[in-house]
């Protein structure tokens, strides 16, 4: 009898630490990514809205989320050269994004703006002025992105 | 321990469950080409190829062709969900001027949903002469 109950309580325990360490688990990933319900802002339709982030190509972003720089290691179509391809994507007409963390999950804005003029910004970090037109879509008003000395230059 | 077991394995597959959702499956929506710029202004006066934009005295203009133009500079292009405005728009991911003969045109885009409001295109058809044509643009690199 003292057996079995050393065993339950024994099972108990393993049961209720590893339920705690999934829940916390997971509030930590919220707020790595920055990106968490409790976290994320709400937004609405017709809000002007000001965001950071990374610009990407959302053709490759959204099949591999390792495509987020602007070489990609696993470009669409796949065999292609990977060198450059985001400037190449958004050169070609394809939608730019602009990526709100850098955890597969993030946000990712779309943008509706003409993505060759914001090709040569590919990969780098933007702030964007916008209003939101629905879930996930945003018009840009104003987007500037981050120089090396810590400003910010005007793109469009 | 019996008792225990049955517990400890149902909480470990609860929780394997939201750790791994489901993939998203294909989804396919017919509506209206639009060029998403435009259409955002004002989606009533620009869900067609012709759209009102203020002219230089300020008052409203129409431009013919707006759309097909908007879409060959590479404005993204969006599907309007039965082609009414205002209904759902997703953004395609594709390059939008290869759509751009298309634009205004009842369409059926076939893809994955992605990113809360975008379609990662597989299929684009539109209706021609009550018939559905394949219109999907070929890989572009």
């Amino acid at each position: 009898m003292k057996k079995f109950c050393r065993g339950s309580r024994a099972m108990v325990f393993i049961v209720t630490t590893f339920t705690g360490m999934m829940i916390l688990s997971s509030c930590a990933d919220g707020q790595s990514e920055g990106g968490s319900e409790a976290a994320d802002p709400q937004y609405s339709v017709g809000d002007t809205v000001s965001v950071a982030g990374t610009l990407v190509d959302t053709r490759c972003l959204a099949t591999n989320w390792s495509n987020m720089g602007m070489d990609h290691p696993d470009p669409v179509p796949t065999g292609h050269t990977g060198e450059a391809c985001a400037r190449f994507c958004a050169r070609e007409g394809f939608p730019v994004g602009l990526a709100t963390g850098t955890k597969e999950g993030s946000r990712v804005w779309m943008l509706l703006s003409t993505p060759p003029l914001l090709s040569d910004y590919m990969a780098q970090t933007v702030r964007i002025r916008g209003v939101v037109r629905s879930e996930g879509i945003l018009t840009p008003l104003r987007v500037e992105a981050k120089r090396p000395d810590g400003g910010w230059t005007f793109v469009i | 321990m019996k008792k225990v077991l049955p517990l400890f394995l149902a909480t470990v597959f609860v929780f394997a469950g939201t750790m791994f959702p489901a993939a998203s499956d294909d989804i396919t929506v017919t509506g209206t080409l639009i060029d998403t710029k435009c259409y955002g202004m004002m989606p009533k006066a620009n869900i067609g190829n012709t759209h009102k934009l203020p002219g230089k005295d300020g008052k409203m203009m129409d431009v013919p062709s707006c759309a097909t133009a908007c879409s060959g500079m590479g404005i993204p292009a969006g599907i309007v969900e039965g082609g009414e405005a205002g209904n759902k728009t997703y953004v395609l991911i594709v390059s939008a001027t290869a759509l751009k003969d298309h634009m205004a045109k009842e369409a059926r885009v076939t893809g994955k949903e992605v990113f809360g409001g975008g379609i990662l295109v597989a299929k684009v058809e539109v209706k021609e002469d009550g018939e559905w044509v394949d219109v999907t643009p070929g890989a572009m690199m």
